[in-house]
């Protein structure tokens, strides 16, 4: 690759995760999926229920629910390979290299421990980052001022006497007292009203300025994306169909006929009338995907050879990476061969 | 003017143990095919207001009248038309059914009960209905659980209970919220298309007015705050001309799916500073007499401690709010409206 190396902070290498259920077919809920977060990034992963996004979030954490499992390729945090560690190394870089927020991360918490209790024991289990408890409750009180609540006050709290919305920055909070420099959230908007919703975004952005955090977040909605990423990867049933800087994802003509499709069956406020249009189908079940390109069935666009070959994720040569048979025929000459090589995005 | 269908009267409903209203002295007038959007926070007594509506909440004050009549001193014959003719589809598809029943169980129930399917005619009658929910229409499909369906099916589901009694009401309480972006708008579309069949109202409840807009966009909105009305009009006059700061922070949050815009927006002045909320200024104002808003509002000023009237903006619209032509000013920073940034269009 061009790029320089070094600042890739996380990686995925040709994942692929699957559900080995016993005396079931084993499904893969992620399929060959490459993917770099770089320096600094905020990095979207987009996609509707059952793409696959959430379950790669936590393949990169090797935080995968029983039955799922790695089932090939790596995950690299700054070059270091996740799949070599031992479950000891593993436990120590959790939280105070790569901190993950939950989807529902407010139901998280422990209802009749205070909230400084809680969080003491995560210092208790980190002594390495935080030798002096009394610090570590400190930086965590200036975690609370910087996601907008009143730091000492909050510690005393229990769960209930805290709101939806709240409980969500809490958690936020939470994964940040270690000092990690990779947030991985799942869903943090979702279940918010539009006022909690524009204080997460608010308070991401942030954390991402104050302590240089790198973000990466899974969601469904396309408006939070366009107000916080500047990556955005889009999944559909397990593999990653479009990979652009967020412009592109807005803007570009070269947009695969998915992300078209999600950006258009958005209800815009700043649009009258009944403009929007949803996508019709539906995501295909993982024990019957279809031949070919998995979103030919429910694309406009689709011809034949989508029907029957798997659209390979192509670069343009400007960071935008689309897995579309139409879309990327212009971007390969009569001799077969790319014009830009897949590998570092699609790793294939 | 069409016939009124549900009137509230002055209303407000104090929770067991909850010092403060969670509505708050709220008139409202449904009229007969209307659709009311019920927009505001979470806690501002919206779902509050959408339950005292069709009758799963009775109002510690005030009256409800269906068709005129009091609901509190209905005969129960009225009542059971009342309770048949307001339904309800809520929020959560994952919650509000049943899952050790089938759907044949669910949907069945309330059918067989106002005898609207002859019991011999009920498979007949609910494969028809999810025929017009869009669900897969075969009589199998009644034998599954909740558990088996998404959360789209699951909520065409609670569509499906909500219509086939043939309501002239439907309370819809955030009931596409859960649900993923891209599925929303064929919910809409669905419940659109009951109405242009059956001319039901709908009270439809919400915190993002991208989805209000499309939805109600010939209907009207009622902003809630604190329990309280703060503003109502028509719904491209509130979202185009915002009359109470409240509605103007409601806009200025809603994430819209324009980078562009969403950087420029940060970028420039006019991104003006709402207060945030606090759990603890908001709490204890029991006898507060002042504007609810005035803790979180950028205009409040002493005379906010005296609450406002709501005042008449022209062609229906009112807002609570001393200021007007300031919130004018604010609306416009807030939408880009008078500037050269890209705007809210009519």
């Amino acid at each position: 690759m061009s790029e320089p190396k070094d600042d890739v902070v996380l990686e995925a290498r040709n994942l692929s995760v699957d559900f080995a259920l016993p005396a079931r077919a084993r499904l893969r809920a992620v399929d060959d999926v490459s993917l770099r977060v770089r320096d600094g990034d905020v990095y979207a992963l987009v996609g509707e229920s059952g793409c696959g996004k959430s379950t790669l979030a936590a393949a990169l954490l090797n935080l995968l629910p029983d039955p799922g499992v790695i089932a090939g390729g790596d995950v690299l945090l700054r070059g270091k390979s996740l799949r070599s560690m031992t479950a000891e190394e593993l436990r120590r870089i959790r939280m105070a290299e790569v901190a993950m927020v939950f989807q529902a991360a407010m139901s998280g918490f422990n209802p009749v421990v205070p909230i400084g209790h809680q969080i003491g024991h995560v210092l208790q289990a980190h002594p390495d980052v935080w030798p002096s408890r009394k610090e570590g409750l400190e930086y965590f009180d200036h975690l609370l001022e910087l996601v907008r609540l009143p730091g000492g006050r909050l510690r005393d709290r229990y769960e209930s006497q805290l709101s939806g919305g709240m409980k969500q920055r809490v958690a936020i909070a939470f994964a940040c007292a270690l000092k990690p420099s990779v947030l991985i959230l799942d869903e943090p908007t979702t279940a918010l009203d539009v006022i909690n919703q524009r204080l997460v975004i608010d308070v991401l952005r942030d954390l991402r300025e104050n302590l240089g955090m790198t973000i990466m977040f899974v969601t469904h909605d396309l408006s939070v994306v366009a107000e916080l990423a500047t990556t955005v990867g889009v999944m559909y049933a397990g593999r990653m169909v479009q990979v652009a800087p967020i412009d592109a994802i807005f803007y570009d003509s070269r947009r695969h006929p998915y992300v078209q499709a999600l950006l258009a069956s958005i209800p815009n406020v700043l649009q009258a009338g009944r403009t929007a249009t949803s996508v019709p189908g539906q995501v295909p079940r993982l024990d019957r995907l279809p031949p070919g390109c998995r979103f030919a069935p429910r694309c406009p666009q689709a011809e034949d050879v989508c029907e029957r070959e798997d659209p390979p994720l192509i670069d343009d040569g400007h960071r935008n990476a689309v897995a579309c048979h139409p879309l990327n025929r212009h971007l390969r000459p009569a001799d077969g061969t790319c014009r830009t090589p897949v590998t570092g995005v699609n790793g294939a | 003017m069409s016939d009124t269908l549900v009137e509230l009267d002055n209303v407000s409903h104090r929770f067991r143990g909850q010092g403060r209203p969670a509505v708050n002295g709220v008139s409202l007038r449904i009229a007969e095919g209307e659709i009311i959007a019920v927009v505001g926070e979470s806690g501002c007594g919206k779902s509050t207001l959408g339950r005292i509506c069709c009758g799963i909440i009775e109002p510690t004050d005030g009256a409800v009248r269906f068709r005129g009549q009091a609901v509190s001193a209905m005969p129960r014959r009225d009542n059971r038309q009342f309770r048949r003719r307001v339904q309800m589809v809520h929020q959560d598809p994952f919650a509000s059914l049943n899952p050790s029943l089938p759907l044949r169980t669910t949907l069945g129930y309330a059918v067989a009960h106002y005898k609207i399917a002859r019991r011999h005619e009920l498979d007949g009658f609910l494969v028809d209905l999810l025929r017009r929910v869009g669900l897969d229409e075969s009589p199998e499909f009644l034998n599954r659980y909740p558990h088996q369906l998404s959360g789209g099916q699951r909520q065409r589901v609670a569509i499906a209970r909500a219509v086939s009694l043939n309501p002239s009401l439907i309370v819809a309480d955030e009931a596409v919220s859960m649900l993923d972006v891209s599925m929303r708008v064929s919910l809409l579309d669905l419940l659109l298309r009951f109405r242009q069949e059956s001319q039901m109202a709908y009270i439809f409840v919400s915190h993002d007015l991208g989805v209000v807009r499309y939805f109600a966009g010939d209907g009207r909105i009622v902003v809630m705050f604190y329990g309280v009305v703060v503003e109502e009009g028509a719904t491209e006059d509130v979202i185009t001309q915002p009359g109470h700061p409240y509605t103007c922070s409601l806009l200025q949050s809603l994430p819209v799916p324009d980078p562009r815009r969403a950087r420029s927006r940060r970028g420039s002045e006019a991104a003006v500073r709402f207060i945030p909320a606090v759990a603890e200024s908001d709490a204890g104002r029991a006898d507060d007499t002042g504007c609810v808003f005035r803790q979180r509002c950028p205009l409040a000023r002493d005379k906010c401690a005296q609450s406002p009237p709501m005042s008449d903006l022209g062609g229906n619209h009112r807002a609570a709010c001393w200021f007007p032509g300031e919130v004018t000013e604010l609306a416009a920073s807030i939408l880009g409206t008078g500037s050269q940034r890209p705007g809210i269009a009519r």
